[in-house]
């Protein structure tokens, strides 16, 4: 800023100094107007001052120019305004000033040129020729008389000379008479001047005339006035005498010498202005140009000068709108000065800082409500409970990340997107929207209700709640769906139900069972022995089947037992591949036909499980397969383990496959169920110890059957505490570890 | 006369100057051979213990100048006369200058041509130019210095140059006389050594 200050200052400084140069050249110009010698002195000064003071401006418009150029080419703001402005500057200054040139010009040129008259010349000609003519005839009286005077001479010797001319010079009125002699030798002289003057001889021109036998008169200028000067050969008596001349000098009258002096002075006068004329044209055309030249440069940067100066606060003001586009609010313009451009400014500036202010405020609410934002946010994906809002067209606005892990997909790239578009292979989503649709088209924005939705993973319960959002015209803007899979909740309560029973089953069955089998068994004892062999046989059957029966009884009371019962878990280090092949290796025995196949993950080396529990998962399972394969050929039965550290949590999936007839699809959520089997053997207790088992761990279990045929049953536990707690606190969804091991 | 030598007598930033001037305002022709100031002869000779010269002055005036003086204008004719001191490493200081000032006039009215010696005031009057340009170039025996004033054993240079101007104008004209050069013709400067 301060650089570009003095550079404008300098500049400033720059043309102002050229200005000066050149407006004293053109005061030493005009000074030497009334003396020549003066201009002779300061001429090269003139021209020094000239030559410097056009250059300085020369080089600062061609400066100006080059700049002007060059932020038109780059559309600097402005720059066209001051083109303009130049342009326009330019113009108002060249067109007076070349008209003013113009007609000055002409008018000196036929100002001067009036000044010379043909009459007036042909007049001083004729005045002059008439002067010429009357002295001329004097001259002739004043020849002749030198004639008479020589012819007087002739024959007389050098010695009576003096005393003839003397008397001679009297009577004929002659300034002076001399006789000289071959080489202008003065014989004689009678002089009315003084002595001390030297006679005015004469000169080679007229001895030259007389060698040649021709008089000699001249009209001479004298210092004031005219004499005549005559001269003629004295004639001789003897052609061999000496030449002889009679030089004599004549005055011309003080009148007619200040007449023709007079009319001589006008002539050459006049000659002499008609000779400069043309010159003192040129001089003056030259000086006005020198003016003009001045002037024009003058104006040409006042120009620039004026032009950049109006343009600078609009320039400045451009530059603040850009900035303000920008987002710079803290652009305070300086103040050009007090005038309109001055106010604008003014105004520039106030309605920055109104801007901002209204900016900071808008920026402080956003942030309020960003905050908010952010604070729900953190509370909806804390939320086990999906929300998802959207539009009155059911585009998905917003959705949190439970109600993407409940429905099985990710919403992150479905905002915007309609619901029904995303629903495409996910039927819960599209089952989710039938219950919705129904109750839209019945009129019924407002709704609770709990549906059932089933998938390949088995049924899932929602408690499902939308509301609408206040929109226009009395339709609802939106809507928010809030769901919450209760499937296991009432699972749980499923179980808990089931708990009881069995403790009931225990404590109400179990007590009569040992004495009604001590009873048979008495009664046979007591009585076998008495009766005959008929009856014998009879009771004998009879009491077998009580104790039979009974024992029966006793195992499925005890398998009850077992269920409801829930000992301490005793948690240790478990080598889960190691517990496998220990637990398959019992049923690889001749009597079942089945392949066991065992697929183990190196990677999966221990676990941090309750063994008992875990052993009694595997015979389960086991189990439950080798039972739905009994009479099947080729039966296979394939075991997998697999490690994950999916979401920084140490877990393992346990797949136990078989290829049985599977299960049908309505029996897939709840297989897991007490009593809920397909085989004719089997208490129906296995996969629901199974399950009860494994949820105390914090895992999930699930059936699906297979595309090929059979059933899998996956397992997935944690590995460690940490994962033990995260998956009991259901940080970590069963459907989100799916989708990864998708 | 021993030794002529002849130099630029016009000061080289001024003749630069004023051909820009010329050449920028008008287009000067270069001087035709047969116009300019010559000196023909020069000879210094000790008489009397004085130190005179003997000249003899060719001034062929050019067109512009012949037009002026038959306009009746007064032709200015400048004869500087210089001695100097000859040094072998330094410049030559100016030790004696002289200048003889003439004016060629025609005067109309008698058809005569004046020539007046502006520094003795002399006038003679000629019935053709020729008569008295012939006038103007002869110089004879024309007192320099006095031998007394030279330094013994000192070298000492005459140089001389003779210059026709037309009057000294005013006002605007004056810039004319110094733009155009056809309006004063400047002969050489003519240098001999001074032989004693």
């Amino acid at each position: 800023m301060a650089t570009g200050s003095l550079k404008r200052w300098s500049l400033a400084t720059l043309a102002l100094l050229g200005l000066a140069l050149l407006v004293l050249a053109l005061l030493f110009l005009a000074s030497t107007v009334e003396n020549a010698d003066r201009f002779g002195e300061i001429y090269n000064w003139i021209f020094m001052l000239n030559l410097a003071g056009a250059s300085i401006l020369l080089a600062i418009i061609i400066s100006n120019l080059v700049r002007l150029v060059r932020e038109y080419r780059s559309q600097v703001p402005g720059s066209r305004l001051a083109s303009r402005m130049v342009a326009i500057f330019i113009g108002l200054a060249v067109l007076p000033l070349g008209l003013v040139y113009y007609f000055s010009v002409q008018f000196i040129s036929r100002g001067i040129d009036t000044w010379f008259d043909v009459n007036i010349e042909a007049g001083l000609g004729d005045a002059l020729d008439l002067s010429r003519a009357t002295l001329e005839s004097r001259m002739r009286e004043h020849l002749d008389a030198t004639r008479q005077i020589a012819d007087s001479l002739r024959g007389r010797e050098n010695r009576e000379l003096a005393t003839q001319l003397e008397a001679m010079r009297r009577s004929s009125g002659a300034i002076e008479l001399t006789v000289v002699g071959q080489s202008s030798r003065i014989i004689a002289l009678s002089s009315e001047r003084s002595i001390t003057e030297l006679p005015g001889a004469p000169t080679e021109e007229v001895m030259l005339q007389i060698r040649q036998g021709r008089p000699f008169v001249s009209l001479d200028p004298a210092r004031d006035g005219y004499v005549v000067r005559a001269a003629t050969a004295i004639p001789s008596m003897h052609p061999l005498d000496e030449l002889r001349i009679l030089h004599a000098l004549y005055p011309v009258p003080e009148r007619v010498g200040l007449l023709a002096n007079s009319v001589q002075e006008a002539y050459a006068q006049y000659r002499e202005l008609s000779f400069l004329r043309a010159p003192f044209t040129r001089s003056l055309t030259l000086t006005l140009t020198l003016v003009l030249l001045l002037s024009l440069l003058m104006a040409v940067w006042g120009a620039f000068f004026f032009a950049r100066k109006l343009t600078a606060p609009i320039q400045t003001l451009v530059a603040g709108t850009r900035a303000v586009a920008k987002g710079d609010f803290d652009t305070r313009l300086p103040m050009p000065a007090r005038d309109e451009m001055g106010f604008l400014v003014h105004s520039f500036n106030d309605m920055i800082t109104r801007l901002a202010g209204a900016r900071e405020l808008a920026r402080q609410s956003q942030q309020a409500v960003e905050s908010q934002r952010a604070y729900l946010a953190v509370i909806l994906g804390r939320l086990s409970t999906g929300v998802i809002s959207l539009e009155r067209d059911w585009r998905i606005k917003t959705a949190n990340e439970a109600a993407g892990a409940i429905l099985g997909v990710d919403f992150e790239d479905a905002i915007g997107r309609p619901l029904a578009e995303i629903a495409g292979d996910r039927p819960l989503v599209q089952q989710l929207i039938d219950v919705g649709q129904g109750h839209l088209e019945a009129g019924d924005y407002e709704w609770r209700e709990q549906i059932v939705l089933r998938g390949e993973a088995g049924r899932r319960v929602l408690m499902c709640a939308c509301s609408a959002l206040p929109g226009e015209d009395g339709e609802p803007g939106g809507f928010v769906v809030v769901f919450d899979d209760i499937t296991a909740l009432l699972q749980a309560q499923r179980d808990a139900a089931w708990g009881e029973v069995a403790r009931r089953l225990a404590h109400e069955i179990k007590n009569p069972l040992t004495p009604i089998q001590l009873s048979a068994e008495r009664i046979r004892r007591r009585f076998l022995e008495q009766m005959s062999d008929d009856d014998a046989q009879v009771l004998e059957r009879a009491t077998r089947t009580i104790v039979q029966q009974v024992e029966a009884m006793k195992e499925m009371v005890n398998a009850f037992s077992d269920y409801a019962r829930a000992p301490d878990m005793e948690i240790v280090s478990v080598d889960l591949n190691h517990l496998v092949i220990e637990v398959a290796e019992l049923y690889r025995v001749r009597e079942i036909p089945v392949a066991i196949d065992l697929s183990l993950d190196p990677l999966v080396v221990a676990v941090e499980a309750d063994a008992g529990r875990l052993r009694q998962i595997l015979h389960n399972l086991i189990r439950n397969a080798l039972e739905a394969l009994e009479g099947q050929d080729d039966a296979v039965l394939r075991i997998t383990t697999r490690g994950t550290e999916e979401f920084e949590l140490r877990a393992v999936f346990i797949m136990v496959e078989d290829n049985g007839p599977g299960i049908p699809p309505d029996s897939v959520d709840r297989i897991f169920d007490p009593y809920v089997t397909s085989k004719p053997k089997g208490t129906g207790l296995g996969l629901a110890i199974v399950k009860k088992l494994v949820e105390e761990h914090g895992g999930w279990v699930e059936a699906s059957n297979r595309a090929e045929g059979g059933l899998r049953i996956t397992i997935a536990l944690p590995a460690d505490e940490d994962a033990r707690s995260a998956m009991l606190r259901r940080e970590i969804r069963a459907s989100e570890f799916r989708r990864a091991h998708a | 006369m021993r030794r002529v030598e002849r130099r630029s007598g016009v000061s080289a930033w001024r003749l630069a100057a004023a051909a820009l001037s010329a050449a920028l305002l008008l287009h000067a022709g270069d001087a035709p051979a047969d116009e300019g100031i010559e000196v023909r002869n020069a000879a210094t000779r000790l008489q009397g213990g004085i130190w005179f010269l003997d000249a003899d002055i060719a001034y062929r005036l050019n067109e512009t100048a012949l037009e002026a003086i038959e306009s009746g204008l007064v032709l200015d004719v400048e004869l500087t006369i210089r001695l100097t001191q000859r040094r072998r490493i330094i410049w030559d200081p100016t030790f004696a200058e002289l200048k003889q000032r003439y004016e060629l006039q025609y005067h109309a009215l008698t058809e005569r041509y004046i020539v007046r010696n502006l520094n003795s005031g002399e006038q003679a009057t000629f019935g053709s130019l020729a008569a008295a340009v012939e006038q103007l170039g002869t110089l004879r025996s024309l007192p320099i210095i006095d031998d007394a004033l030279l330094s013994r054993g000192e070298r000492y240079f005459i140089a001389m140059r003779a210059v026709v101007d037309i009057k000294q104008l005013g006002g605007p004209l004056a810039l004319i006389r110094f733009l155009w050069n056809d309006w004063r013709i400047v002969g050489d400067w003519v240098q001999w050594r001074l032989d004693r």
